[in-house]
């Protein structure tokens, strides 16, 4: 065989575009002849060469690609060369408070601190002898492994007419807020709140809907109404971590970052 | 999942709708956090999930590309357990501390080749990296291209040639030009016959 058809033909092979006769063909002479062989050698050496310089471009690509993160950002303060020590320190100092105050009081670090708090629902809550959904289960062991994105894509499927559907939608929304996906998770407390009667599970629905508003920046208003239905309720689950938001909410380090 | 799905069709497409998709994909919040959650709580900080980001989207981009991706639409867990292999890895090689959670043993496990076989040495990657620049850049373009599966005219449009059949003329002589360099040093054919 002519040296450049075996070329074209190992490089379609390992492209997969091969029909199946002609792979047949080509890997039984890859068994018997020592030019293929190496031919077949040859190319897959130097696709593992492509493979790593394409592995290294799309590192280069990554870093040079803007993302929006829900990472704190500091800002750093610029500092002059010829600034005296007391006015470094003074910067320093001012930039210390600043990011004290993005820790603790910037609209999304008050969600993210509440996200340990929120469980999922089992789906033994329910209380009916009815076996839950096998997509609920399934979800619930994916959560218990940390595998949010798998547990997220269970409870997302459990079908609407299963006894278990609005705890399931429960369930979307506090991996979303977990995993600080405040727009998917304030979709899937709204969800919850229009179709599920149960006091307890809805205070709390209610409570993270109101951290999901404050991390996705939603307009005062929304927020305001989130909080007020709270602080109007004082038999409220939450009503006392809802007095100390508003508290932390009314600071003048939240006023300014926020 | 449709979104994914359509990204998944575009990489397998390959050429430039591969690069767009990989650039969404990249910046997709879900995915992010999916594999940044799981970073932060087995005591890697930022830039170690960004790493791992990086590094599970590059395997992820192989995979599909080679066909060895078959979840439909799951993409997310898919890479997630990429992402837990390779940190899982990497914590053996700094010997930081031990994973919390154990591999899981389900199928998406099958299709994920193991981490020694997807991630080198230090050691191995700088040598390559040297070794690659030496070459002539045109050479590496090429193979490159063919790789990410754009078509002979979109080669040859990217290289200036005449035409397609330059282009795969091109393609011929550099891979034999490549593969003789490779064969004349034996530390980088060892490195890459490893990877085969």
């Amino acid at each position: 065989m002519n040296q450049e058809v075996l070329h074209e033909q190992v490089a379609a092979y390992l492209q997969g575009s091969l029909p199946t006769t002609e792979r047949k063909e080509l890997e039984s002479l890859f068994h018997t002849n020592p030019e293929a062989q190496q031919e077949l050698l040859d190319q897959q050496l130097v696709c593992e060469l492509a493979e790593f310089a394409i592995a290294q471009d799309l590192r280069e690509k990554f870093r040079n690609t803007p993302v929006n993160t829900a990472e704190p950002k500091i800002r750093t303060l610029p500092v002059r060369r010829w600034a005296s020590i007391a006015a470094a320190v003074s910067l320093l100092l001012i930039a210390a408070i600043g990011f004290y105050a993005n820790q603790n009081y910037s609209a999304n670090h008050i969600a993210s601190a509440y996200s340990k708090e929120i469980n999922i629902l089992s789906g033994q809550r329910s209380g009916t002898d009815q076996q839950h959904h096998p997509r609920y289960s399934q979800g619930e062991q994916a959560y218990a492994k940390e595998d949010f994105a798998l547990a997220l894509e269970y409870f997302s499927t459990v079908p609407a007419n299963d006894a278990n559907y609005f705890d399931a939608i429960y369930n979307v929304g506090a991996i979303a807020f977990y995993t600080g996906d405040y727009p998917a998770a304030i979709k899937a407390f709204e969800t919850y709140l229009k179709g599920q009667q149960n006091t307890r599970t809805v205070q709390s629905a209610e409570w993270y809907l109101l951290l999901s508003l404050i991390g996705n920046d939603a307009p005062d208003e929304a927020i305001r109404a989130g909080m007020n239905q709270i602080l109007n309720n004082p038999g409220h689950d939450y009503h006392q971590k809802a007095l100390e938001l508003d508290r932390k909410m009314n600071s003048f380090f939240f006023r300014i970052l926020n | 999942m449709e979104k994914y799905t359509d990204l998944i069709a575009q990489i397998v497409a390959g050429g430039r709708a591969r690069d767009q998709a990989l650039e969404q994909v990249y910046k997709d919040r879900s995915l992010r956090n999916a594999v940044f959650v799981m970073t932060r709580h087995n005591n890697g900080n930022i830039q170690d999930a960004e790493d791992m980001y990086q590094e599970s989207l590059i395997i992820m981009d192989r995979n599909i590309r080679e066909g060895k991706y078959e979840h439909q639409g799951n993409l997310a867990a898919y890479l997630c357990t990429i992402a837990r292999f390779c940190w899982m890895n990497q914590l053996r090689k700094q010997q930081r501390t031990e994973l919390h959670e154990e591999v899981r043993q389900d199928t998406a496990k099958e299709q994920v080749p193991g981490p020694d076989h997807i991630l080198m040495d230090r050691e191995s990657e700088s040598l390559l990296e040297r070794f690659l620049q030496k070459l002539d850049p045109r050479c590496v373009k090429i193979i490159k291209l063919w790789q990410e599966k754009y078509s002979m005219q979109e080669i040859a449009d990217q290289l200036s040639l005449s035409s397609e059949m330059m282009a795969r003329k091109l393609k011929y002589q550099c891979t034999k030009k490549l593969s003789a360099i490779i064969h004349a040093q034996p530390e980088v054919a060892r490195i890459l016959k490893q990877k085969l």
